[in-house]
Protein backbone atom coordinates (compact mmCIF):
# COMPACT_ATOMS: atom_id res chain seq x y z
CA UNK A 1 0.00 0.00 0.00
CA UNK A 2 2.28 2.18 -0.84
CA UNK A 3 1.29 5.70 -1.58
CA UNK A 4 1.95 7.12 -5.27
CA UNK A 5 2.57 10.56 -6.26
CA UNK A 6 -1.17 11.64 -5.29
CA UNK A 7 -0.75 10.81 -1.77
CA UNK A 8 -1.81 13.84 0.15
CA UNK A 9 1.05 12.85 3.04
CA UNK A 10 3.88 10.75 3.20
CA UNK A 11 6.59 9.70 5.68
CA UNK A 12 9.96 8.38 5.17
CA UNK A 13 12.22 7.80 7.68
CA UNK A 14 16.01 6.96 6.96
CA UNK A 15 18.12 4.94 9.42
CA UNK A 16 21.64 4.59 10.15
CA UNK A 17 24.70 5.29 12.06
CA UNK A 18 26.43 8.65 12.82
CA UNK A 19 28.42 10.04 10.30
CA UNK A 20 26.50 7.79 7.32
CA UNK A 21 25.01 11.43 5.98
CA UNK A 22 21.73 10.18 7.45
CA UNK A 23 20.78 13.78 8.56
CA UNK A 24 22.25 15.49 5.89
CA UNK A 25 19.74 12.90 3.00
CA UNK A 26 16.93 14.11 5.72
CA UNK A 27 18.03 17.63 5.14
CA UNK A 28 18.22 17.39 1.13
CA UNK A 29 14.91 15.45 0.68
CA UNK A 30 12.87 18.05 2.75
CA UNK A 31 14.66 20.88 0.81
CA UNK A 32 13.69 18.90 -2.48
CA UNK A 33 10.47 18.47 -0.79
CA UNK A 34 9.60 22.53 -0.08
CA UNK A 35 11.14 23.40 -3.54
CA UNK A 36 8.57 21.10 -5.10
CA UNK A 37 6.02 22.93 -3.24
CA UNK A 38 4.78 20.73 -0.39
CA UNK A 39 4.17 21.21 2.72
CA UNK A 40 6.91 19.84 4.88
CA UNK A 41 8.36 18.86 8.44
CA UNK A 42 11.65 17.16 8.65
CA UNK A 43 13.09 16.33 12.24
CA UNK A 44 15.79 13.92 13.59
CA UNK A 45 16.34 11.90 16.34
CA UNK A 46 20.49 10.83 17.68
CA UNK A 47 22.17 10.52 20.81
CA UNK A 48 24.80 13.10 23.18
CA UNK A 49 27.65 11.10 21.74
CA UNK A 50 30.30 12.97 19.55
CA UNK A 51 30.20 10.53 16.74
CA UNK A 52 28.92 7.39 16.40
CA UNK A 53 25.60 5.69 17.61
CA UNK A 54 22.36 5.71 15.70
CA UNK A 55 20.68 8.54 14.32
CA UNK A 56 17.21 9.01 12.41
CA UNK A 57 16.52 11.62 9.81
CA UNK A 58 12.37 11.57 8.89
CA UNK A 59 10.85 13.86 6.84
CA UNK A 60 6.86 13.93 6.15
CA UNK A 61 5.71 15.52 2.70
CA UNK A 62 2.48 16.47 2.39
CA UNK A 63 -0.20 18.65 0.50
CA UNK A 64 -1.81 19.88 3.56
CA UNK A 65 -0.23 21.53 6.27
CA UNK A 66 0.85 18.97 8.67
CA UNK A 67 -0.58 18.66 12.13
CA UNK A 68 1.87 16.57 14.32
CA UNK A 69 5.35 17.29 12.93
CA UNK A 70 7.03 14.32 13.55
CA UNK A 71 7.30 10.69 11.57
CA UNK A 72 4.66 8.30 13.05
CA UNK A 73 4.15 5.74 11.06
CA UNK A 74 6.82 5.52 7.86
CA UNK A 75 5.69 4.48 4.38
CA UNK A 76 9.11 4.59 3.12
CA UNK A 77 11.84 3.39 5.74
CA UNK A 78 15.94 3.54 4.43
CA UNK A 79 18.06 1.07 6.49
CA UNK A 80 21.86 2.13 6.16
CA UNK A 81 22.54 -0.35 9.08
CA UNK A 82 22.01 -3.51 10.59
CA UNK A 83 21.02 -2.66 14.11
CA UNK A 84 18.57 0.31 12.64
CA UNK A 85 17.52 -2.33 9.74
CA UNK A 86 17.21 -5.24 13.03
CA UNK A 87 15.36 -2.74 14.90
CA UNK A 88 12.69 -0.83 12.46
CA UNK A 89 12.56 -2.96 9.79
CA UNK A 90 10.40 -5.73 11.33
CA UNK A 91 8.55 -3.20 13.41
CA UNK A 92 6.97 -1.93 10.14
CA UNK A 93 3.44 -1.90 8.90
CA UNK A 94 2.27 -3.89 6.33
CA UNK A 95 3.06 -2.37 3.04
CA UNK A 96 5.92 -0.27 3.61
CA UNK A 97 8.53 -0.23 1.38
CA UNK A 98 12.17 -1.10 3.01
CA UNK A 99 15.12 0.12 0.91
CA UNK A 100 18.32 -1.62 2.49
CA UNK A 101 22.11 -1.17 1.89
CA UNK A 102 23.40 -4.82 2.06
CA UNK A 103 27.03 -3.46 2.59
CA UNK A 104 25.74 -2.62 6.11
CA UNK A 105 22.32 -5.09 6.09
CA UNK A 106 21.66 -8.79 5.89
CA UNK A 107 18.25 -8.61 5.36
CA UNK A 108 15.46 -10.60 7.41
CA UNK A 109 12.54 -12.43 5.23
CA UNK A 110 9.75 -10.12 6.20
CA UNK A 111 7.12 -11.27 4.03
CA UNK A 112 4.47 -7.96 5.06
CA UNK A 113 6.72 -5.13 4.09
CA UNK A 114 8.14 -4.89 0.07
CA UNK A 115 12.14 -4.54 0.50
CA UNK A 116 14.62 -3.31 -2.38
CA UNK A 117 17.85 -4.10 -2.21
CA UNK A 118 20.44 -0.98 -3.09
CA UNK A 119 24.09 -1.88 -2.81
CA UNK A 120 24.85 2.22 -2.45
CA UNK A 121 28.27 2.28 -0.82
CA UNK A 122 29.32 -0.86 -2.69
CA UNK A 123 28.24 1.46 -6.11
CA UNK A 124 29.89 4.72 -4.23
CA UNK A 125 33.08 3.16 -3.34
CA UNK A 126 33.30 1.33 -7.21
CA UNK A 127 32.06 4.45 -8.92
CA UNK A 128 32.71 7.88 -7.04
CA UNK A 129 35.98 6.51 -5.37
CA UNK A 130 34.86 6.66 -1.83
CA UNK A 131 31.80 5.59 0.41
CA UNK A 132 30.73 9.14 1.73
CA UNK A 133 28.21 9.66 -1.36
CA UNK A 134 26.59 6.89 -0.23
CA UNK A 135 23.53 8.81 1.03
CA UNK A 136 22.94 10.64 -1.71
CA UNK A 137 23.41 7.67 -4.15
CA UNK A 138 20.50 5.86 -1.45
CA UNK A 139 18.53 8.84 -1.70
CA UNK A 140 18.47 9.61 -4.87
CA UNK A 141 17.18 5.58 -5.06
CA UNK A 142 14.11 6.10 -2.75
CA UNK A 143 13.56 9.20 -5.05
CA UNK A 144 13.23 7.04 -8.21
CA UNK A 145 11.30 4.65 -6.38
CA UNK A 146 9.06 6.54 -4.75
CA UNK A 147 8.64 9.80 -6.43
CA UNK A 148 8.00 11.45 -3.48
CA UNK A 149 9.23 14.83 -4.75
CA UNK A 150 9.90 15.36 -8.67
CA UNK A 151 13.38 15.09 -10.22
CA UNK A 152 12.82 18.65 -11.58
CA UNK A 153 13.33 19.85 -7.73
CA UNK A 154 16.05 17.30 -6.78
CA UNK A 155 17.95 18.80 -9.32
CA UNK A 156 17.54 22.40 -8.13
CA UNK A 157 18.22 21.48 -4.44
CA UNK A 158 21.44 19.14 -5.68
CA UNK A 159 22.58 22.04 -7.51
CA UNK A 160 22.82 24.47 -4.29
CA UNK A 161 25.94 23.11 -2.91
CA UNK A 162 27.79 25.76 -2.94
CA UNK A 163 31.48 23.58 -3.77
CA UNK A 164 31.61 22.61 -7.61
CA UNK A 165 33.30 20.00 -7.16
CA UNK A 166 30.51 18.40 -4.57
CA UNK A 167 27.40 19.43 -7.55
CA UNK A 168 29.31 17.49 -9.38
CA UNK A 169 29.98 14.28 -7.02
CA UNK A 170 26.43 14.95 -6.43
CA UNK A 171 25.20 15.09 -9.70
CA UNK A 172 26.51 11.32 -10.22
CA UNK A 173 25.79 10.15 -7.58
CA UNK A 174 22.19 10.97 -7.81
CA UNK A 175 22.19 9.05 -11.24
CA UNK A 176 24.06 5.50 -9.69
CA UNK A 177 21.04 5.77 -7.45
CA UNK A 178 18.73 6.45 -10.05
CA UNK A 179 20.26 3.33 -12.29
CA UNK A 180 20.23 0.90 -9.35
CA UNK A 181 16.48 1.53 -8.36
CA UNK A 182 15.66 1.00 -12.20
CA UNK A 183 17.41 -2.09 -11.90
CA UNK A 184 15.92 -3.51 -8.71
CA UNK B 1 1.54 43.14 21.43
CA UNK B 2 1.32 39.94 19.14
CA UNK B 3 3.29 39.45 16.09
CA UNK B 4 0.67 38.74 13.76
CA UNK B 5 2.28 39.95 10.30
CA UNK B 6 0.18 42.79 8.19
CA UNK B 7 0.38 40.93 5.46
CA UNK B 8 2.93 38.28 3.80
CA UNK B 9 4.22 39.40 0.09
CA UNK B 10 7.87 37.27 0.79
CA UNK B 11 8.21 33.54 -0.12
CA UNK B 12 8.35 30.36 2.05
CA UNK B 13 11.49 28.87 2.83
CA UNK B 14 12.89 25.77 4.50
CA UNK B 15 14.17 26.36 7.94
CA UNK B 16 15.72 24.72 11.18
CA UNK B 17 13.34 26.63 14.29
CA UNK B 18 16.12 27.56 16.00
CA UNK B 19 17.41 29.38 12.91
CA UNK B 20 13.93 31.17 12.46
CA UNK B 21 14.34 32.37 15.87
CA UNK B 22 17.65 33.65 15.22
CA UNK B 23 16.20 35.30 12.28
CA UNK B 24 13.39 36.75 14.32
CA UNK B 25 15.69 38.30 16.80
CA UNK B 26 17.70 39.85 14.24
CA UNK B 27 14.83 41.81 12.89
CA UNK B 28 13.28 42.63 15.94
CA UNK B 29 16.67 44.79 16.47
CA UNK B 30 18.38 42.37 18.50
CA UNK B 31 22.07 43.69 18.19
CA UNK B 32 23.54 42.00 20.59
CA UNK B 33 24.18 37.98 21.59
CA UNK B 34 26.48 36.64 24.62
CA UNK B 35 25.74 33.20 25.05
CA UNK B 36 27.77 29.79 25.69
CA UNK B 37 26.67 26.72 23.26
CA UNK B 38 24.53 23.60 24.55
CA UNK B 39 22.03 21.15 23.05
CA UNK B 40 19.78 21.75 21.74
CA UNK B 41 19.89 25.49 21.25
CA UNK B 42 23.11 25.98 19.72
CA UNK B 43 21.64 26.71 16.21
CA UNK B 44 20.24 30.40 17.67
CA UNK B 45 23.86 30.73 18.88
CA UNK B 46 25.08 30.49 15.39
CA UNK B 47 22.80 32.13 12.91
CA UNK B 48 22.53 35.14 15.04
CA UNK B 49 25.90 34.78 15.69
CA UNK B 50 26.37 35.02 11.64
CA UNK B 51 23.88 37.21 11.43
CA UNK B 52 25.39 40.07 13.92
CA UNK B 53 28.57 39.43 12.07
CA UNK B 54 27.11 39.89 8.37
CA UNK B 55 25.05 43.04 9.60
CA UNK B 56 26.98 44.50 12.09
CA UNK B 57 26.21 44.29 15.84
CA UNK B 58 28.22 42.47 18.90
CA UNK B 59 28.47 38.52 19.68
CA UNK B 60 30.25 37.38 22.38
CA UNK B 61 30.52 33.41 23.21
CA UNK B 62 31.49 34.00 27.21
CA UNK B 63 33.11 31.31 29.49
CA UNK B 64 29.42 29.81 30.88
CA UNK B 65 26.28 31.21 31.26
CA UNK B 66 25.98 33.07 34.48
CA UNK B 67 28.50 35.73 32.92
CA UNK B 68 26.03 35.64 29.28
CA UNK B 69 23.34 36.73 31.09
CA UNK B 70 25.19 39.07 32.88
CA UNK B 71 26.50 40.68 29.35
CA UNK B 72 23.16 40.79 28.24
CA UNK B 73 21.83 42.79 31.17
CA UNK B 74 25.21 44.94 31.01
CA UNK B 75 24.09 45.26 26.85
CA UNK B 76 20.69 46.27 27.26
CA UNK B 77 21.88 48.84 29.70
CA UNK B 78 23.73 50.64 27.10
CA UNK B 79 20.63 50.84 24.72
CA UNK B 80 20.70 47.79 22.72
CA UNK B 81 18.34 44.88 22.29
CA UNK B 82 20.07 42.17 24.52
CA UNK B 83 19.43 38.31 23.88
CA UNK B 84 21.21 34.64 25.21
CA UNK B 85 19.93 31.11 24.39
CA UNK B 86 20.14 27.90 26.38
CA UNK B 87 18.76 25.04 27.65
CA UNK B 88 17.41 23.50 30.98
CA UNK B 89 20.91 23.21 32.65
CA UNK B 90 21.96 26.81 31.34
CA UNK B 91 18.74 27.86 32.29
CA UNK B 92 19.03 27.21 35.93
CA UNK B 93 22.78 28.70 36.14
CA UNK B 94 21.39 32.28 34.91
CA UNK B 95 18.91 32.42 37.50
CA UNK B 96 20.46 34.60 40.02
CA UNK B 97 21.20 37.18 37.23
CA UNK B 98 17.62 37.03 35.75
CA UNK B 99 16.32 37.91 39.31
CA UNK B 100 18.34 40.83 38.64
CA UNK B 101 17.59 41.80 35.56
CA UNK B 102 13.59 41.64 36.56
CA UNK B 103 14.22 43.60 39.41
CA UNK B 104 16.23 46.00 37.82
CA UNK B 105 13.28 46.11 34.89
CA UNK B 106 16.00 45.64 32.26
CA UNK B 107 14.18 44.24 28.62
CA UNK B 108 16.16 41.03 27.72
CA UNK B 109 14.87 38.12 25.77
CA UNK B 110 16.26 34.57 26.19
CA UNK B 111 15.12 31.66 24.29
CA UNK B 112 15.25 28.68 26.13
CA UNK B 113 15.04 25.11 23.90
CA UNK B 114 13.93 22.87 26.30
CA UNK B 115 15.35 19.71 27.22
CA UNK B 116 14.69 16.60 28.91
CA UNK B 117 15.81 17.22 32.54
CA UNK B 118 16.37 17.71 35.14
CA UNK B 119 20.25 18.55 35.50
CA UNK B 120 22.04 17.15 32.31
CA UNK B 121 19.17 14.98 31.51
CA UNK B 122 18.92 13.98 27.97
CA UNK B 123 20.70 16.65 25.88
CA UNK B 124 19.22 15.57 22.65
CA UNK B 125 15.82 15.05 23.09
CA UNK B 126 12.83 16.44 24.07
CA UNK B 127 11.28 17.76 27.54
CA UNK B 128 9.05 20.69 28.65
CA UNK B 129 10.42 20.59 32.13
CA UNK B 130 11.27 24.16 32.13
CA UNK B 131 7.83 25.99 32.07
CA UNK B 132 7.83 26.50 36.03
CA UNK B 133 11.23 27.45 36.67
CA UNK B 134 10.95 30.25 33.70
CA UNK B 135 7.84 31.40 35.98
CA UNK B 136 9.37 31.17 39.44
CA UNK B 137 12.78 30.37 39.14
CA UNK B 138 13.68 33.54 40.50
CA UNK B 139 13.65 33.99 44.48
CA UNK B 140 11.28 36.53 45.74
CA UNK B 141 8.22 37.62 44.15
CA UNK B 142 8.84 38.15 40.02
CA UNK B 143 6.20 38.07 37.01
CA UNK B 144 8.44 37.54 33.75
CA UNK B 145 6.36 36.60 30.58
CA UNK B 146 6.56 33.49 28.65
CA UNK B 147 5.67 32.80 25.20
CA UNK B 148 5.53 29.13 23.54
CA UNK B 149 5.91 28.59 19.86
CA UNK B 150 4.92 25.31 18.45
CA UNK B 151 6.51 25.57 15.22
CA UNK B 152 9.07 27.00 12.86
CA UNK B 153 6.76 29.83 12.18
CA UNK B 154 6.43 30.79 15.59
CA UNK B 155 9.88 30.53 16.71
CA UNK B 156 10.14 33.48 14.48
CA UNK B 157 7.07 34.93 15.15
CA UNK B 158 7.20 34.94 18.43
CA UNK B 159 10.67 35.63 19.56
CA UNK B 160 9.67 38.90 17.40
CA UNK B 161 6.92 39.23 19.88
CA UNK B 162 9.11 38.23 22.99
CA UNK B 163 11.45 41.38 21.85
CA UNK B 164 8.74 43.55 21.73
CA UNK B 165 6.70 42.61 25.22
CA UNK B 166 10.04 43.10 26.71
CA UNK B 167 10.93 46.22 25.23
CA UNK B 168 7.10 47.53 26.30
CA UNK B 169 7.29 46.30 29.57
CA UNK B 170 11.04 46.34 30.77
CA UNK B 171 10.79 43.17 31.91
CA UNK B 172 12.91 40.14 30.98
CA UNK B 173 11.06 38.05 28.63
CA UNK B 174 11.38 34.57 27.69
CA UNK B 175 10.68 31.76 24.05
CA UNK B 176 10.22 28.50 26.28
CA UNK B 177 10.60 26.07 23.38
CA UNK B 178 11.57 22.52 23.37
CA UNK B 179 14.18 20.40 21.28
CA UNK B 180 11.42 19.35 18.92
CA UNK B 181 10.10 22.33 17.66
CA UNK B 182 13.85 24.07 17.25
CA UNK B 183 15.50 21.30 15.50
CA UNK B 184 12.14 20.94 13.52
CA UNK B 185 12.38 22.14 9.76
CA UNK B 186 9.17 23.39 8.08
CA UNK B 187 8.39 25.92 5.53
CA UNK B 188 8.43 29.43 6.92
CA UNK B 189 7.58 33.18 5.99
CA UNK B 190 10.13 35.88 7.40
CA UNK B 191 7.86 38.94 7.46
CA UNK B 192 9.77 41.63 8.05
CA UNK B 193 6.61 44.06 7.96
CA UNK B 194 5.92 43.69 11.93
CA UNK B 195 5.32 46.46 14.50
CA UNK B 196 8.72 46.86 15.92
CA UNK B 197 8.53 48.19 19.62
CA UNK B 198 11.69 50.41 21.37
CA UNK B 199 11.52 51.27 24.88
CA UNK B 200 11.43 54.74 26.13
CA UNK B 201 14.84 56.02 26.20
CA UNK B 202 13.55 59.56 27.41
CA UNK B 203 15.45 61.06 30.13
CA UNK B 204 12.07 63.08 31.44
CA UNK B 205 11.00 61.21 34.21
CA UNK B 206 12.85 58.64 36.80
CA UNK B 207 14.34 55.79 35.67
CA UNK B 208 12.60 53.09 38.42
CA UNK B 209 9.46 54.95 39.06
CA UNK B 210 5.79 55.64 37.85
CA UNK B 211 3.20 57.89 39.49
CA UNK B 212 0.41 54.40 38.06
CA UNK B 213 0.92 51.38 40.12
CA UNK B 214 1.31 49.42 36.54
CA UNK B 215 3.68 51.88 34.77
CA UNK B 216 6.44 51.40 33.09
CA UNK B 217 9.09 54.38 33.48
CA UNK B 218 11.22 55.43 31.10
CA UNK B 219 14.75 53.67 30.72
CA UNK B 220 17.85 55.92 29.54
CA UNK B 221 20.71 54.39 28.61
CA UNK B 222 24.32 54.61 29.83
CA UNK B 223 25.52 57.28 27.96
CA UNK B 224 22.56 59.19 27.37
CA UNK B 225 23.34 61.64 30.18
CA UNK B 226 20.96 60.64 32.50
CA UNK B 227 22.63 59.85 36.17
CA UNK B 228 21.85 56.28 36.11
CA UNK B 229 21.96 53.68 39.65
CA UNK B 230 21.62 50.04 38.77
CA UNK B 231 21.05 47.86 41.29
CA UNK B 232 19.57 44.56 42.48
CA UNK B 233 19.11 45.73 46.14
CA UNK B 234 15.25 47.76 46.95
CA UNK B 235 15.89 51.24 45.09
CA UNK B 236 13.73 54.52 45.19
CA UNK B 237 12.47 55.95 41.74
CA UNK B 238 15.86 57.33 40.92
CA UNK B 239 17.86 54.09 41.65
CA UNK B 240 19.15 54.90 45.22
CA UNK B 241 19.18 52.29 47.56
CA UNK B 242 16.74 52.35 50.19
CA UNK B 243 17.27 48.64 51.73
CA UNK B 244 15.33 49.65 55.44
CA UNK B 245 12.39 51.19 54.11
CA UNK B 246 9.50 48.38 54.07
CA UNK B 247 7.33 51.19 52.22
CA UNK B 248 9.61 51.48 49.09
CA UNK B 249 9.97 47.71 49.36
CA UNK B 250 6.52 47.16 48.99
CA UNK B 251 5.56 49.58 46.36
CA UNK B 252 8.70 48.45 44.30
CA UNK B 253 7.53 44.63 44.48
CA UNK B 254 3.96 45.62 44.04
CA UNK B 255 4.15 47.76 41.05
CA UNK B 256 6.90 45.64 39.22
CA UNK B 257 4.29 42.56 39.48
CA UNK B 258 1.57 44.51 37.96
CA UNK B 259 3.36 45.84 35.28
CA UNK B 260 2.28 42.05 34.05
CA UNK B 261 -0.37 41.25 36.46
CA UNK B 262 -2.90 44.08 35.26
CA UNK B 263 -1.79 43.77 31.51
CA UNK B 264 -2.63 39.97 30.92
CA UNK B 265 -5.74 41.19 27.98
CA UNK B 266 -2.67 43.04 25.92
CA UNK B 267 0.20 40.62 26.65
CA UNK B 268 -1.72 37.20 26.52
CA UNK B 269 -2.22 35.41 23.16
CA UNK B 270 -4.09 32.03 22.97
CA UNK B 271 -5.14 29.92 19.58
CA UNK B 272 -8.38 28.47 19.71
CA UNK B 273 -9.26 25.54 17.51
CA UNK B 274 -12.16 23.23 17.23
CA UNK B 275 -13.32 24.83 20.18
CA UNK B 276 -17.39 26.30 19.43
CA UNK B 277 -18.87 22.75 19.91
CA UNK B 278 -16.40 21.38 22.02
CA UNK B 279 -17.24 18.90 24.78
CA UNK B 280 -13.89 17.78 25.38
CA UNK B 281 -10.66 20.54 25.38
CA UNK B 282 -7.35 20.18 25.16
CA UNK B 283 -5.12 22.53 26.74
CA UNK B 284 -1.41 22.56 25.74
CA UNK B 285 1.64 24.20 24.48
CA UNK B 286 4.91 23.23 22.17
CA UNK B 287 5.67 20.67 20.53
CA UNK B 288 2.32 18.84 22.87
CA UNK B 289 -0.04 21.15 21.03
CA UNK B 290 1.04 20.12 17.76
CA UNK B 291 0.38 16.60 19.47
CA UNK B 292 -3.03 17.58 20.49
CA UNK B 293 -3.69 19.09 17.31
CA UNK B 294 -3.59 16.11 14.89
CA UNK B 295 -5.50 14.38 18.42
CA UNK B 296 -8.68 16.76 17.67
CA UNK B 297 -8.67 16.17 14.08
CA UNK B 298 -8.32 12.30 14.34
CA UNK B 299 -10.91 12.34 17.62
CA UNK B 300 -13.44 14.73 15.22
CA UNK B 301 -13.17 12.50 12.51
CA UNK B 302 -14.18 9.87 15.25
CA UNK B 303 -17.18 12.02 15.75
CA UNK B 304 -15.81 12.95 18.96
CA UNK B 305 -16.41 16.87 19.45
CA UNK B 306 -13.04 17.68 20.92
CA UNK B 307 -10.95 21.07 20.63
CA UNK B 308 -7.86 22.83 21.14
CA UNK B 309 -7.13 26.02 23.60
CA UNK B 310 -3.12 26.74 22.73
CA UNK B 311 -1.34 29.44 24.87
CA UNK B 312 1.22 31.44 22.62
CA UNK B 313 1.62 33.44 25.64
CA UNK B 314 2.10 31.01 28.50
CA UNK B 315 2.81 33.32 31.19
CA UNK B 316 1.23 35.46 32.50
CA UNK B 317 -1.14 32.61 32.27
CA UNK B 318 -4.04 32.83 30.08
CA UNK B 319 -7.04 32.55 33.33
CA UNK B 320 -9.83 34.40 31.18
CA UNK B 321 -9.84 31.93 28.67
CA UNK B 322 -9.33 28.59 30.45
CA UNK B 323 -12.40 29.77 33.13
CA UNK B 324 -14.54 30.57 29.92
CA UNK B 325 -13.62 27.19 28.03
CA UNK B 326 -14.01 25.07 31.84
CA UNK B 327 -17.48 26.39 31.92
CA UNK B 328 -18.57 25.07 28.49
CA UNK B 329 -16.24 21.29 27.98
CA UNK B 330 -16.76 18.55 29.92
CA UNK B 331 -13.76 17.65 30.93
CA UNK B 332 -9.97 19.25 30.01
CA UNK B 333 -7.06 17.17 28.67
CA UNK B 334 -3.51 18.50 29.13
CA UNK B 335 -0.58 16.90 27.74
CA UNK B 336 2.39 17.66 28.63
CA UNK B 337 6.49 16.12 28.84
CA UNK B 338 6.50 16.39 32.40
CA UNK B 339 4.79 15.05 35.09
CA UNK B 340 1.92 17.61 35.65
CA UNK B 341 2.89 20.79 35.55
CA UNK B 342 0.69 23.40 33.91
CA UNK B 343 -2.12 20.71 34.62
CA UNK B 344 -2.17 21.62 38.14
CA UNK B 345 -2.28 25.39 37.27
CA UNK B 346 -5.35 24.48 35.31
CA UNK B 347 -7.06 23.18 38.39
CA UNK B 348 -6.94 26.38 40.26
CA UNK B 349 -9.19 27.89 37.52
CA UNK B 350 -11.38 25.16 36.48
CA UNK B 351 -14.02 22.78 37.86
CA UNK B 352 -14.25 20.20 35.49
CA UNK B 353 -12.09 17.25 35.17
CA UNK B 354 -8.79 17.98 34.31
CA UNK B 355 -6.91 14.97 33.37
CA UNK B 356 -2.98 15.26 33.15
CA UNK B 357 -1.49 13.38 30.25
CA UNK B 358 2.14 12.83 30.96
CA UNK B 359 5.24 11.56 29.37
CA UNK B 360 9.25 11.72 30.30
CA UNK B 361 10.71 9.98 27.88
CA UNK B 362 12.79 12.28 25.61
CA UNK B 363 9.87 11.63 23.14
CA UNK B 364 7.01 13.97 22.20
CA UNK B 365 3.34 12.36 22.85
CA UNK B 366 1.98 10.62 20.30
CA UNK B 367 -1.11 11.63 18.95
CA UNK B 368 -2.68 8.21 19.10
CA UNK B 369 -1.74 8.25 22.84
CA UNK B 370 -3.69 11.27 22.98
CA UNK B 371 -6.47 9.61 21.39
CA UNK B 372 -6.49 6.61 22.95
CA UNK B 373 -6.38 8.65 26.29
CA UNK B 374 -9.86 10.60 25.54
CA UNK B 375 -11.83 7.79 24.30
CA UNK B 376 -10.63 5.76 27.88
CA UNK B 377 -11.74 9.19 29.93
CA UNK B 378 -15.53 10.13 28.39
Amino acid sequence: MTPSLEALHIEVRIAGEAGQGVLLSGQMLAEMASADGYEVAQSARYGAAVRGGEALADVIVSTEPIDFPLVERPHYLVALSQPTYDRLAPAQAAGTLVIFDPFFVKPQDLPSIRQIRIPATDVAIAELGRATGANVVALAALVEVSSVVGQEAAQTVLERAENPKFRAANRKAWQLGQRLAQEA
Amino acid sequence: MSAKPVSSPKPKVLMQGNVAAAEGAYRAGCRFFAGYPITPSSEIMVRTGELLKEKGGTFVQMEDEIASIGAVIGASWTGVKAMTATSGPGFSLMQECLGYAYFTETPLVLIDVQRAGPATGQATHVGQGDVMQVRYGSHGDVFPIALCPWSVQEMYDLTIAAFNLSERYRVPTFVVADEAVGHLRENVVLHDDFEIFNRNRSGAGDPFGHDAPDGVPPMPAYGDGAALLVTGSTHDSRGYRKVDDPKVHEALVTRLMRKTMDHVEEIGDVDEYMLDDAEVAFFAYGISARSALAAVNRLRAKGVRAGLLRPRVLWPFPAPQLQALGARVRSLFVPELNKGMIAGVCREYVTVPVHAINQCNGKALSPDKLVAFVEEHP
